[in-house]
């Protein structure tokens, strides 16, 4: 693995793009029931795409695509098999453990589950003040008024500062580790699921906050939704990952409103929207919900087992197809989607 | 062709009887102070055939609602007022041994998580053979290779593959997805009235829940049971029922025939919980949230629950002082409720609904 020059953090150029090269990450699965090794699990296979800075790249897929072990790679919570993530001018995947944690300063990552990430003993505002600790920013005094700052510019109430996280809603918990992540003022923010655990309505005010501080801000998103609607109304760009892979890559609009890979589209059909002909929901039955199988990968397309578009072409099942630029911006693994997308 | 036989036909055009009736169901949880009224004088009619929505967001008291029903409420909840009849028989009536059997064979429930329904030690085919036992009469009696083949017909009913090797299978081997449906299978069994499905397909994929709504809601039509649906996801409702009733802080704000409550909302939650929702379709615009948080339900009831949130209603006297009562209204098919004081002016003063062409 080439090994890139790495500078010091301060010294490095705003907003980098974000690059991820054939990135793979394998697990050991469970030794079978009699004997024999553990058979090897590829969460994710070879996923190469290129986020532009300042830009909102959403990475959608179902359970089990992969996308929270990619969020995990990139951000250096799992080191990946093999591939590498560089960011600008630094190789995150080859960073020493102090050069990750100085880098971290610059890249935050949000995880799911907001009822369980923030220390129920800790009060919102030492959680926030927590990573100003860490990097030594600032005197006490100082770091008090940046989270009361930071706390604004998220829509808490300073005087949330004193409560703590189980005195708080699912939204406040979200708005809490969202401030705690915005304090250091990173240049990157990894978002994995940022309001599946939030109701509709309080779905909406995290969503449009989401996109407030973007533009205030100027940062960087990388998000992991399963709702393509979310995915639509938050990201300029998408991933969409299946059993581990990237499946299509490209502008959001552009995706949903005309999907090219037949799992895009099945995706897109399935999504449940109101106001849609109640039939349209057919359009996903079949074998949709065939899991894809992680430890015996079909020979060829992993899509095949649950694809509608192939007629048993034997291309399908011998290649495993890579992503092809069909039209600029956007790149499809599949062997037969330009055909398919006649239709579509 | 799993016991269709018995199954009496619904006359379509003759109005439905009744097969479930709450009436006036308050639901509370702990005492004193402290206690929190969950469901509050709820009323609720669901006709024989008919798919119900209930939705709300948490602490809409939609659960609450949906585990009183059948009797299943948690530690510490109980029903403090109203009665629930199922097939107009009220269960409190019955002795314990005709209300388990009223249930049984009446009412089934699916739950969000499949594995609370299914014993962990057990295999599949040995707990849906125990489900066809107590929901089919004589079915006690039938032979081993009878319930075998029973079996298997049901799981294959429920578009479950390779079921003969499923039948041996432990729930831990099964995909969400597959075990929502030997759920389902379970719940299906009989000849239920009625089926209670609380976030059935909530957890699971949207390919899985397409695929599982649409098998849903044909084994329920085969065997004309009426199904009470209850989700956060008004999207999902607005493909999946005929009638829906909208919930919030333990009330019914807003009832009516599906397509018309989400094409026309008139309750200013129903509005706002409508035009927070992204579309896929469309132009993309700006979300409009509801400001505020729900209220907590320990407090006293004064007035409307959802003025301090409310865009019409917010700040004015009536609806901090009186609370609405579930009014049908007055010009439409007769068949709407909505619990607003303000009705007519929400109604005209709404911001035009987002496109959402089909």
């Amino acid at each position: 693995m080439p090994v890139a020059p790495v500078s010091r953090p301060s010294t490095l150029a705003t907003g980098p793009a974000l690059e991820v090269v054939d990135l793979s990450k394998a697990y050991l699965g469970a030794r079978p029931r009699w004997s024999g090794a553990r058979p090897v699990i590829e969460a994710i296979r070879g996923v190469s795409f290129r986020a532009a800075p300042g830009g909102i790249l959403g990475i959608v897929g179902e359970t089990g695509s992969g996308k929270s072990t990619l969020a995990r790679c990139i951000a250096g919570l799992t080191q990946p098999s093999a591939g590498r993530v560089v960011w600008g001018d630094v190789t995150l995947t080859a960073l020493t453990r102090e050069q990750w944690r100085l880098t971290r300063r610059r890249l935050q990552i949000v995880l799911q589950n907001p009822y369980s990430t923030l220390d129920p003993r800790m009060s919102v505002g030492q959680i926030v003040a927590e990573p100003l600790a860490n990097f030594e920013i600032g005197t006490p005094r100082d770091r008090l008024e940046m989270v009361r700052e930071t706390l604004a510019t998220v829509g808490l109430a300073p005087s949330l500062a004193g409560s703590r996280p189980a005195a708080l809603s699912g939204g406040q918990r979200q708005r809490v580790a969202l401030a705690r992540a915005l304090v250091l003022r990173p240049e990157l923010l990894i978002l994995d699921e940022p309001v599946s655990a939030l109701d509709v309505s309080v779905q909406a005010q995290v969503l449009n906050l989401l996109l407030q501080l973007h533009r205030a801000l100027g940062l960087s998103y990388l998000v992991i939704v399963h709702d393509l609607a979310v995915a639509r109304q938050v990201c300029d760009s998408l991933v969409v990952m299946f059993a581990g892979a990237v499946v299509e890559e490209g502008p959001a609009d552009a995706i949903l409103s005309r999907p090219m890979h037949p799992y895009t589209r099945q995706l897109v059909a399935a999504s449940p929207e109101i106001g849609k002909d109640r039939t349209d929901g057919r359009a996903a039955a079949g074998d949709a919900a065939r899991p894809p199988g992680a430890v015996h990968r079909p020979i060829g397309c992993r899509y095949r087992p649950r694809c509608q578009l192939t007629q048993g072409e034997p291309v399908c099942g011998t290649v495993d197809p890579e992503l092809r630029e069909l039209e600029p911006g956007r790149r499809v693994a599949c062997h037969l989607s330009p055909e398919g997308s006649a239709d579509g | 062709m799993i016991a269709a036989d018995a199954t009496p036909a619904v006359n379509p055009c003759t109005v439905a009887p009744p097969v479930l009736q709450v009436q006036n169901l308050t639901v509370a949880y702990g005492h004193g102070p402290g206690r929190v009224i969950a469901v509050r004088d709820v009323s609720l009619t669901i006709r024989a055939g008919e798919r119900r929505g209930v939705v709300g967001e948490s602490g809409s008291g939609k659960t609450s609602l949906a585990r009183a029903i059948p009797g299943l409420l948690s530690r510490g909840g109980r029903v403090v007022a109203g009665r629930v009849l199922v097939a107009s028989r009220d269960l409190r009536d019955l002795s314990p041994r005709a209300n388990a059997l009223l249930r049984r064979s009446a009412v089934s429930v699916i739950f969000q998580d499949p594995l609370n329904a299914l014993d962990p030690v057990r295999s599949i085919r040995s707990q849906v053979s125990e489900a066809i036992r107590l929901r089919r009469p004589g079915a006690r009696r039938q032979s081993r290779r009878r319930m075998r083949a029973d079996v298997e017909a049901l799981l294959e009913e429920c578009e479950i593959r390779d079921a003969a090797r499923v039948m041996g299978q432990y729930p831990h081997e099964l995909s969400g997805g597959m075990r929502q449906r030997v759920a389902i299978a379970m719940a299906v069994a009989g000849d239920c009235t009625l089926i209670i499905a609380d976030e059935p397909t909530t957890a699971l994929d949207v390919a899985t829940q397409a695929e599982i709504l649409q098998m849903l809601r044909r084994v329920i039509a085969d065997r004309s049971s009426a199904i009470m649906f209850i989700t956060h996801n008004l999207a999902v409702v607005s493909q999946f029922c005929d009638t829906v009733s909208v919930m919030y802080a333990g009330r019914v704000v807003e009832e009516g025939p599906c397509a018309e409550v989400v094409r026309d909302p008139l309750h200013p939650y129903s509005q706002g919980l409508i035009a927070a929702i992204p579309s896929l379709t469309g132009p993309r615009q700006e979300l409009v949230g509801i400001p505020g948080e729900p209220p907590l339900l320990s407090e006293p009831e004064s007035g409307c629950r959802f003025e301090p949130r409310c865009r019409v209603g917010h700040g004015v006297a009536i609806c901090r002082e009186q609370v609405p009562g579930l009014d049908p209204l007055p010009g439409r098919s007769g068949l709407r409720h909505v619990r607003c004081h303000l009705v007519d002016r929400a109604s005209v003063g709404r911001a035009p609904a987002p496109a959402r062409e089909a």
